[in-house]
This record gives C-alpha cells, structure tokens and sequence, in this order.
C-alpha cells in the first residue's frame, strides 16, 4: 500500500502545529504572541539568528552520526553517551597540552581526542553486535548510561577545577573562532567554526558513503545480508567501522560544545543532543542536504524555545520537538529507513 | 537490622523494574519493540502523585497511573501499529515526551519544573526504629504487592488464554495470524495499552515511594528493563527475576553509599556495567519473538 505523501507531509505539519499550539495554550499562554516572540528571538534578529546557527551545530554532528549508522542499518541510540565521550576527552586533551601550544596543534589534537572517545564507545558496541549479536540498540542505551554517571562524577570529583563545578580551561590555541569575533553582527552568540566543520564532515560522509568501497560495504550491510555476502563483505569489521565512525561524528560534537562555546566540560554539556540528532537525521532521510536542514531547523526550535522562556516553560517546547519526531516516522513508514 | 533495612531496599526498588519489565514483556511477545518503558514509568508516577494530592487516596493514585499507562499505550499503538511508524523511533519520542511534558505539566501545576509537593504520609505510622519504618514503608505500599501477582497472572495469560496465543502469534508470525482470522493490529494495540498500563504501575511505585513527583524521577530505570526484558527471554517469570537482580543492585547501591565505603560513582554505574555484560554474554542463546526488528 503507497501513501498519498504530499497529503500525509501535510498531515504531519498539521499535527506538529497543533501540538506546537495545544501546549502552548496549555501552559497559559496565547499562540500568537509565542510564535511572534519566537520570531523576535530567532530570525528577527543577527544574534537570534547567530544562536539558532549555534544551537543546531552539534545537532549537525550528532544527525549525521546517526545517519550513517542507519545507512548500515544499525540503529545508533548511544550519539548520546558518545558525545558525552568527545566532549570528556577534548575537555581533557586540550587542558593537558601545554599553554603555548598553537591552534595548528592543539585544535587537531582535541578533534582527535573527541573523535577517538566517540569512536572507542560506537565501536565497542559495533564489536558487541558483530562478534556476539548484541543488539545495538540495547548496547548503546547501557553504555549512555555509564557515560552520564561516570562524567557527572569526573566533572564533580576528580576532574574538577577547584571551586568552579567543571573541568580545567583547555589551552587558548585549542579554541576555535567564534563567529562574534570575524562580524560584529554576531557579537556575543555561540557560533563558531564548528559549524563550517560540520558542515565540511556532512559533505565528507555524504561522499565516503555513497562514493568510495568502504562505504559501499557500509551501505551493503544495510540493504540485505545476501549484498553484504555477495560482495565479500567481513560483516563484523564493516559493522564495527560503521559504528566507530558514527561514534567518531558524535564524539566530534564536541568541537563544537567544548572547544567552541564553553571551553571547558561540565556536567550536563551536551545533555540530549544526541537524542535529538536520532530526529535531525530521521527528518533529513540520512543524507547530507538534508541533515543540515533538519538540523538548522531543530536550532530554530531551541533558540526560539528559550526566547519565549519567559511565558512558556521551554520544556512544552520539546513537546514539539517529540511530536516532529513522530511525525517523520508516520511519513516514513514503509520506507526502511529505520527498523 | 541491616537486613531488614536491605529486605525494605530490595522491594522498593525492584518493583518499578519488575513491572516495567512486564510492560516490556507484554508489548514485545505481540511484536512491538518497547523502548518507551523510560516514558510509561515517568507517566504513571506523574499521574499517580498528582492524583495522589488531589484525592489523598492510594486506590485512586494507582488507578490513574494505570490509566495514563493505557492511554500512553494507546497513543504508541496509533502510531507504531495503525501508522506503522518505526517502533524504535516512537519510542525514543514517547521518551522525549514524557521527559519534557511531565516537567512542564510540573510548572504549570505547581510552580516549580524539579518536583511537586510531597504526600502526606500518614504519620501516626512511624515505628520505633528505621528498619521496621523501612520496611512497613516498603510492604504498605500496594504496587509491591501488586507486582508478583500481575507476573503471575501475565504468565498465565501468555501460556494459556486464547488472548495470549493471540499475542504471541502476533509476535511471531503476523502473516500466518492474519490468515488464521486474528485481528492482528487490535490484539497489538490490546498488549501495548495492557504492557502500559502495568509497567505505569511501576511509575506509581516510584513516586509514592519518594512521596513526591521529582522531575526524571525514572532516572534509566526504563532502560534497565528492556535489558530484563531481554535478558528474560521474552518471559513474564524469567524477566521479573532479572528486573529482581538489578532492583537488588540498585538497594545494594544505597546501602553501601551510606556505609560510605565504596565510592558511589561505582555502585552507580553497575547495574548499567552488569547489564551490559549480561546482554552481551547472553546474546547468541536468547531468541526473540520472530516479528521484532
């Protein structure tokens, strides 16, 4: 049986907007005026803009680390604990360096460390579904889960910076620019070149996956079992790469959160972006184009969510954002984008 | 002393468990992958306090939990069973949503977004010394009592009522079901409102455990009975002893955080460690029902 799409993409934004509208006016508030302020708060304005921009980079890297995994048709749950992963471990390799180490250095040093750390924990859950058949899935939830506990006690305990509740500075040359500092229009926001590297990963995994051997053993493990065979495919090693690289662009969320915006880790950095990366790449169909759009939009979503704090709890917000992801899946059923 | 206090620990903490795993156990034998235990524990613990400080009753505290559990149920069968939306991507949603809805019904109702007000306990009850209040506190709470009965009776449903083969027939070979005249997307959407409504009941035992409603309150508890779940094999029995397990870790995590001897971080992170490794160690001899992902 095909759907009508056209009617049932409309049906879905119906759906999205009258979530959108009933919490909104559930928690007391009229829908004009919060889409008027979330209007103000984001593309009304250079800096809103800029934060939008912002809050929808990392969003890039985990949408996209999702999306390649489910090219293999593995199911990435655990962006969350390795993001956690990339922000511990640029967070720790760009305070050890030392203070006069230059950016030429230190910023491929730290993006080494963050890629590595979501790497270590995509991969070991890819080894735990080759080697044993564990489901990923049920994996990568467990190991989100020790990530949380284990980074709330380093950032509390053994990592912490004296009486401040998070890690130590990492080195100035480990920072890179902040969009505030190239266009005064920008001053004060948290962009930065996270997004361009974001941006240049999406290309980059658009073009490994779709043009080079590896990915296509990639994207054979992900059309049928009887593919990968034909091929000569050594399903364990694909699965474990597949999941490692997928780590690896969460992991490099990282750049973003640690190297760019805080420039040190703390607890809850990076708190459900991960999460939300599961809903950019679903939106965006697991390609590039489309992750970058999915992810722009979820950025628009959360700035303007805290522009309207004031009147709305920005927790109905993330209602939305639900409702959105529901929505994709309901438009997608039936394709195998997901299992 | 200490064991009584231990006794106490083991029975709170492992009911909200052995009943989401329930819940888990219900969904799945009719094929649905269940993800939204987190969600259902958080919906049935809202609902069981705020009606709990509505009404000052026990009974009607865990009659809304059960009926939020139903209708959360309901809402991931018109999705994920009438749309056919992914079951994972539902799930993940359901999560989402009951994260946020909850804190921001929280804000709403009672002006704050980390917890409510706390239930009155009847405080003519104290008993002398801590261990018998612990465990008086533990065995008056009725979704202890609730739990072993419903795996029972869920074991019998399963096994023996037309309702249960229905279900696992569902599970296993939807194609055949439907030919033989099952009403398949009614019997899924019967077993996911049914695995709701017991695994919300776990959300009550949460919430008139800590008398009081704290935002996220579930804290990875959902997850932790997907793992039973599994680790069950798809069984009511086996996977309410597992969820028995990792309750009486968590209990064992309390207790020796208060002794102080082992560092906390530790005791945390075990049940997710353990888990992990029994899945893991477990993986090539449990056989899930066929029409799961």
């Amino acid at each position: 049986m095909t759907r009508p799409r056209a009617l049932v993409v409309v049906a879905a934004a119906a759906a999205v907007l009258t979530a959108m509208n009933l919490s909104v006016w559930l928690a007391g508030a009229s829908p004009a005026r919060v889409l008027a302020l979330m209007f103000a708060g984001t593309l009304g304005s250079s800096y809103g803009f800029a934060q939008s921009l912002a809050k929808a980079t990392p969003l890039l890297w985990t949408g996209a680390a999702v999306a390649l995994a489910l090219r293999a048709r593995l199911f990435n749950i655990g962006a969350e604990g390795q993001c956690l992963a990339g922000v511990l471990a640029a967070a720790v390799v760009g305070a050890a360096l030392p203070a006069s180490t230059p950016a030429l250095v230190a910023v491929p040093c730290c993006l080494l460390a963050a890629a590595s750390g979501g790497a270590a924990l995509g991969g070991l859950a890819g080894w735990l579904r080759g080697r044993l058949g564990t489901n990923e899935v049920l994996s990568t939830l467990m190991l989100n889960g020790l990530m949380a506990v284990g980074v709330t006690w380093l950032y509390g305990g053994p990592l912490r910076d004296g009486a401040q509740v998070h890690t130590r500075d990492v080195v100035a040359g480990a920072r890179l620019p902040m969009a505030g500092a190239a266009l005064r229009a920008f001053r004060g926001s948290g962009l930065n070149a996270s997004l361009l590297l974001g941006l240049v990963a999406l290309a980059a995994m658009g073009w490994y996956l779709d043009r080079t051997r590896g990915g296509l053993r990639i994207r054979a493990l992900g059309s049928s079992s009887g593919a990968a065979a034909a091929l000569g495919i050594d399903p364990l090693r694909t699965t474990v790469r597949a999941m490692a690289l997928s780590g690896a662009l969460a992991g490099l969320a990282a750049s973003h959160l640690v190297l760019g915006v805080k420039g040190y880790a703390e607890h809850g950095l990076g708190a459900g972006v991960g999460f939300t990366g599961i809903a950019v790449a679903l939106l965006g169909g697991s390609k590039p184009l489309g992750i970058a759009l999915a992810a722009v939009l979820f950025g628009l979503l959360a700035q303007g969510s805290l522009a309207v704090n004031a009147v709305v709890p920005s927790d109905a917000l993330v209602v939305v954002q639900a409702a959105t992801l529901i929505a994709v899946a309901v438009v997608g059923a039936g394709r195998a984008v997901a299992r | 002393m200490m064991a009584l206090v231990f006794l106490a620990q083991v029975l709170s903490a492992a009911t909200p468990l052995v009943l989401a795993s329930l819940g888990g156990v219900l969904s799945e034998r009719a094929g649905v992958t269940m993800l939204a235990l987190e969600a259902y524990l958080l919906l049935g613990a809202f609902a069981a306090v705020t009606v709990g400080l509505a009404t000052g009753s026990v009974v009607a505290s865990v009659l809304a939990a059960a009926l939020a559990g139903a209708l959360a149920g309901a809402l991931f069968a018109a999705f994920a069973v009438w749309q056919r939306a992914s079951a994972v991507v539902v799930g993940v949603a359901l999560n989402l949503l009951a994260v946020a809805g909850t804190r921001a019904a929280l804000k709403v109702l009672y002006g704050s977004a980390s917890n409510s007000p706390t239930l009155p306990t009847s405080a003519g009850l104290r008993g002398s010394s801590i261990a018998w209040t612990a465990l008086r506190d533990a065995l008056t709470t009725p979704t202890v009592w609730i739990a072993p009965i419903l795996v029972g009776l869920a074991a019998l449903l399963l096994s023996r009522t037309v309702l249960g083969l229905r279900i696992t027939a569902c599970g296993e070979h939807p194609t055949a079901a439907r030919a033989q005249g099952v009403p398949v997307a009614r019997v899924q959407t019967a077993a996911l409102m049914l695995g709701g409504a017991v695994a919300a009941l776990g959300g009550a035992q949460l919430g008139m455990h800590q008398h009081a409603f704290i935002a996220s309150m579930s804290g990875g508890r959902g997850f932790l009975a997907v793992a039973a779940v599994i680790l069950g094999r798809w069984r009511p029995v086996r996977a309410a002893v597992w969820a028995t397990g990792i309750g009486a870790l968590s209990a064992l995590e309390a207790t020796l955080a208060s002794s102080g001897q082992v560092p906390t971080v530790v005791l945390q992170a075990l049940p997710f460690a353990l888990t992990l490794l029994a899945v893991a160690g477990r993986s090539g001899k449990s056989r899930a029902p066929a029409a799961l992902g």
